[in-house]
């Protein structure tokens, strides 16, 4: 091969590489700089998503919330005065009757009935808590519970709480009442304690002594429902930004931390 | 120094970086992912054919017997790595295709068409097929998004390696053919392109390996 022609021929050779490489590489840098717009638009995918969930959740909440307060205001108002009225009557006509004791079953009867509407209306929306705040309500909701279970139960609040917004004090207490519930209910405790804990974070703890359970089978389980005031639980959880942690190490009885990040009035 | 020197020590360099990318992805070889078994298979079997051109030139044969094997199965190789890397069970099939028809092809080329002095038709075939390969990997990755971190991620490294090394060579065994029959040229320069062009993308494959291991060493410790 003469000396001219064998540079020419490698000069095409080399640019032919060269153009191959160039294309190569184009291919690898479009490939990086495609693949990381793709994953923001992945990201921002899965945050508008996750808002909407979120929208749903608390859309269904309130209605819940707003649910029983018109079921609760029902209760305490509308039947529970005619209770009271009912009352009052059977007592004007046991005046009336020669024997008036005849009258203090039924009496005692709707006494009973009076109280029940009483409850059942201030668990549906606790007043104490609208008027007296999420402390005084916890207070209330244990010694009620207490009452009625006949199981002892302790509330200890550790460091000095400051008031969070009505509705995620609100959030808040159902978690709480649903987790006391379920002690009473599944647990065979004899013994809950309730600790609500306000320095960096806020962290309510609730624990028992009962025969415990698992957390994760109660909410995969997708066909007994068992599971469902646990989802609520972690549902209302996330929507106050906080997370619940259920502690599987403990030997006996279960133990339940919430914990709520301060200052974040994420929630309406 | 004469070209030829440049292209021996070209020639000893790329089978040192072969050596050091087949000692990365060997290691725990019997409990890693397929891919990286058959990547380290692929890099062995070319140390092995280089030492073994060594080898028959020392004893003043031609050291184109000693890449026959290499040329004939190396598609397999690759073929296994991409397969397992790319993780799409309908590419099996036409795997399984391409594989009969090259290796076929390039037992033919050997027997009737180009015979000992080159095997530049097949070798135009594979950098095709391994760029095809490549780009299905990236297309695939695209697709799934399966890592935020691509930049960190070993086997798009060494895809990349492979892609960008098999590009340029691509431009070289198209006109290996003509060079040597038509031309008459000893190929010492071309060659040495050759050689360069891999250990660029062995540079790629080895800090792929250098990845693996970090990532390896940070889940133990």
């Amino acid at each position: 091969m003469d000396q001219p022609q064998s540079v020419q021929i490698y000069l095409i050779i080399a640019i032919g590489i060269v153009t191959m490489l160039v294309m190569a590489g184009a291919i690898i840098i479009f490939v990086v700089f495609y693949q990381k717009k793709m994953i923001q638009e992945q990201m921002k995918r899965q945050a508008l998503e996750f808002e909407y969930q979120q929208k749903m959740l608390e859309a269904e909440l309130q209605s819940q919330e707003s649910e029983r307060r018109r079921l609760a205001a029902d209760l305490h108002d509308s039947i529970g005065g005619m209770l009271s009225t009912i009352r009052v009557g059977i007592t004007t006509i046991a005046k009336k009757l020669p024997e008036p004791g005849q009258v203090d079953q039924t009496k005692q009867m709707l006494d009973d009935t009076i109280s029940s509407v009483r409850r059942i209306s201030r668990d549906l929306m606790p007043s104490t808590l609208e008027k007296f705040g999420l402390l005084n309500a916890l207070t209330e909701l244990c010694e009620r519970f207490q009452a009625t279970s006949g199981i002892v139960i302790h509330f200890t609040e550790e460091g000095s709480y400051q008031t969070m917004d009505k509705n995620r004090e609100l959030m808040v207490f159902r978690i709480v009442q649903e987790l006391i519930n379920n002690a009473i209910k599944h647990a065979q405790a004899s013994e809950i304690n309730v600790t609500l804990s306000y320095q960096n974070n806020l962290a309510i703890i609730v624990e028992d002594n009962g025969i415990g359970f698992d957390a994760e089978a109660f909410i995969n389980d997708k066909t007994g429902g068992k599971g469902l005031g646990l989802f609520n639980i972690e549902n209302r959880a996330r929507l106050l930004s906080g997370r619940v942690e259920y502690d599987k190490e403990r030997r006996k009885g279960s133990k339940t931390v919430l914990t709520i990040p301060v200052g974040n009035e994420t929630i309406v | 120094m004469q070209y030829l020197d440049i292209m021996v020590i070209s020639s000893h360099a790329l089978t040192i970086t072969y050596f050091i990318a087949g000692l990365l992805h060997a290691r725990n070889f019997f409990s890693q992912t397929p891919e990286y078994r058959w990547l380290a298979i692929s890099l062995f079997f070319s140390v092995a054919t280089e030492v073994a051109g060594d080898i028959l030139l020392y004893f003043d044969v031609i050291p184109n017997y000693a890449s026959i094997p290499y040329h004939l199965f190396c598609v397999v190789t690759f073929s296994g790595f991409f397969y397992h890397a790319i993780n799409w069970a309908p590419l099996k099939k036409p795997i399984i295709i391409v594989n009969v028809v090259y290796i076929l092809f390039t037992s033919v080329n050997y027997l009737f068409i180009q015979k000992i002095q080159s095997a530049s038709y097949p070798q135009t075939i594979r950098s095709l097929v391994i760029i095809v390969f490549s780009i299905t990997f990236f297309y695939k990755m695209l697709k799934e998004l399966p890592t935020h971190q691509l930049q960190r991620d070993a086997l798009f490294w060494i895809v990349s390696g492979v892609f960008f090394s098999y590009s340029g060579k691509l431009a070289i065994y198209s006109v290996t053919n003509y060079l040597i029959t038509v031309q008459g040229d000893n190929m010492i320069i071309i060659w040495t392109f050759h050689h360069l062009l891999t250990i660029i993308g062995n540079t790629f494959i080895i800090y792929g390996g250098f990845l693996r291991l970090r990532k390896s060493n940070s889940y133990s410790s």
